[in-house]
C-alpha cells in the first residue's frame, strides 16, 4: 500500500466519514483503518470534528415529535412488565349528566341518520314501483300487440275473410291500410297500423266506392292509428271496386274531401 | 430499566438492539437536537424537517441491526442518515439545493434564508464554515449539504477527484482547528 501519510493526505479519509464515497471505497478504507494505527487515529479525530460539528448546528425539535415517533414504533412486548390497573375515579353527577347529554345527542344524531336513511330508501322504493308501473305498462302493451296480430292473421288466414291493402295515394308518404272483410259475417274490420295518428277534431272516415260514387262505411277510432288493432267497421259493409280512407273532421263527412284522401286500395 | 442518565455509545448500541423502549428514549433525548440540526441545515421548512426527523428515528429504530460499528461510530452512521434522509426529501420535492449553492455564494445564501429559519442554533457553525475559503466552502457544501460522491462535484466543479479530496481535507482541517482536534 501508499505511504500512510499520503493516504491521510489525500482526503478520502474526509470523504469516508461524509459518506461521499462508492461501497468499494468504503471498503478498501475501512480495510486501511483497521490495519493502520496512523490511519485510525487520524480518522477517529476525523470523525470527532464532523460531530462536533453536527453537534454545533443542534436545534432542540417541537415537543410532540417524539409522541409521534413513539406512535410509529412497536416496541415489544415485555414479559416482565405488570399491567398498571387503571384508576377508578368516582362518578360524579357532572359526568353522569354530560354522559347522559352526550346520550341524547348521540341518539338525535342516530335519529337524524335514521330518519335519512329511511328517507333514501322510501325514494328507491318510489323509484322501483315506477320501474315496476313501466315494465307492467309495457308488458300490457306488447300483450295487446300479440293479440292484435294474433287476430289479424287470424283473419288473413281465415278462408271466408277477404283483404283488402290500400296504399297511400300521396306521394313522398308511405302509408297503408288494411281491410278485412267477411262475407259470411257480413262483417268488415279495418287496421290503420300505417296511418299517422289523426290531428286534434279530425278523424278517419271508411270509403267504398261503387259506381263511382262514395260510400260512407263510417268513422274509425282515431286511436289504433299506428297500431295493429283492428276495429270493426260500424256499418254493414257495401261491396265495393274499391275502398279508401280520408282525413275527415270529427264525425265525418257526408263526401270525402278529395285531397285529404291518404289511402286507396281496388276491391 | 428506567432512563438512564449517562451511557457509552457500546451500552447503547446493546439496548437498542435489544429493543429496549428506554433505550430509544435516551437515543432520542440525546441525539434529536443533533439529527434535528442538521436537518435544519438542508432543509428549510420546519414542518418538512419535523416530517424528516420523525422518519429518521423510525429509521434508526427499524435499521439498527445494520448499524456495524466496525465501519464508525453510532453518531456518524445517524448523521449520515439523517443528512441522506433529508437530501432525498428535498430532492423528492423538486428543490435544487444544488442550484442554489453554485449560482449564489454560501454567505448571501446563509444570511438569507436559512439564518431568519435557524437564527442562533447555527451562528458558531456558520462562523466556521465562513472562515473556510470559498473552495473549500464549495466542497463541504456539495458533500455535505447535497450528499454528492466525489466524483459527482469532480464534474461539476470541472476538476480532478483527487483535488475534490484535498479540499474536503483542508476544509475538514479548519473544523479541526477550531475544535482543538
Amino acid at each position: 500500500m501508499e505511504n500512510p501519510k499520503e493516504y491521510i493526505e489525500s482526503g478520502i479519509l474526509e470523504a469516508y466519514y461524509m459518506g461521499s464515497l462508492t461501497p468499494q471505497e468504503e471498503a478498501e478504507v475501512i480495510k486501511h483503518i483497521r490495519e493502520n494505527a496512523d490511519i485510525a487515529a487520524e480518522a477517529a479525530k476525523i470523525e470527532e470534528a464532523l460531530e462536533h460539528f453536527a453537534k454545533e448546528h443542534a436545534t432542540t425539535p417541537p415537543a410532540h415529535i417524539e409522541g409521534e415517533i413513539l406512535k410509529q414504533i412497536k416496541f415489544p412486548e415485555r414479559k416482565t412488565a405488570t399491567q398498571i390497573p387503571l384508576p377508578v375515579t368516582p362518578k360524579k353527577p357532572v359526568a353522569a349528566i354530560a354522559a347522559a347529554a352526550a346520550i341524547l345527542i348521540g341518539s338525535a344524531f342516530l335519529n337524524i341518520a335514521m330518519w335519512n336513511k329511511n328517507k333514501a330508501m322510501e325514494s328507491d322504493l318510489a323509484e322501483l314501483h315506477q320501474r315496476m308501473d313501466t315494465l307492467r305498462k309495457t308488458n300490457e302493451r306488447l300483450t295487446a300487440l300479440v293479440v292484435n296480430y294474433n287476430k289479424s292473421r287470424d283473419m288473413m288466414a281465415d278462408e271466408g275473410m277477404k283483404t283488402v291493402v290500400m296504399h297511400t295515394v300521396l306521394k313522398g308518404h308511405p302509408m297503408a291500410a288494411t281491410l278485412y272483410i267477411s262475407n259470411a259475417e257480413k262483417a268488415a274490420y279495418v287496421m290503420i297500423n300505417a296511418l299517422p295518428a289523426p290531428p286534434e277534431g279530425m278523424q278517419y272516415q271508411l270509403w267504398a266506392i261503387k259506381d263511382g260514387k262514395s260510400m260512407d262505411m263510417g268513422m274509425i277510432p282515431g286511436e289504433i292509428a299506428g297500431t295493429a288493432e283492428v276495429a270493426k267497421i260500424p256499418m254493414p259493409l257495401v261491396a265495393g271496386e274499391a275502398y279508401a280512407i280520408s282525413l275527415e273532421k270529427k264525425g265525418g263527412s257526408p263526401s270525402p274531401t278529395s285531397e285529404q284522401i291518404y289511402v286507396y286500395g281496388k276491391g | 430499566m428506567g432512563i438512564p442518565q449517562h451511557l457509552e455509545e457500546n451500552e447503547l448500541i446493546a439496548l437498542l438492539k435489544k429493543r429496549e423502549q428506554d433505550a430509544f428514549t435516551y437515543l432520542y433525548r440525546n441525539y434529536s437536537a443533533t439529527l434535528y440540526g442538521v436537518i435544519l441545515s438542508i432543509i428549510i421548512n420546519r414542518d418538512t424537517a419535523d416530517d424528516v426527523l420523525q422518519e429518521v428515528f423510525v429509521k434508526i429504530w427499524n435499521n439498527i441491526d445494520k448499524y456495524d460499528a466496525s465501519k464508525g461510530r453510532l453518531y456518524t452512521w445517524m448523521v449520515n442518515l439523517t443528512r441522506n434522509a433529508a437530501i432525498d426529501k428535498l430532492r423528492s420535492k423538486g428543490e435544487i439545493l444544488q442550484q442554489k449553492i453554485l449560482n449564489t455564494d454560501f454567505s448571501v445564501d446563509t444570511s438569507g434564508s436559512r439564518t431568519t429559519e435557524v437564527p442562533t442554533d447555527n451562528i458558531g457553525v456558520r462562523k466556521i464554515v465562513h472562515a473556510l475559503k470559498p473552495e473549500q466552502r464549495t466542497v463541504i457544501e456539495l458533500a455535505y449539504y447535497s450528499g454528492l460522491t466525489m466524483e459527482e462535484i469532480a464534474v461539476q466543479l470541472e476538476i480532478p477527484t483527487g483535488t475534490v479530496k484535498t479540499r474536503l481535507r483542508a476544509a475538514i482541517l479548519k473544523l479541526r482547528n477550531s475544535f482543538n482536534l
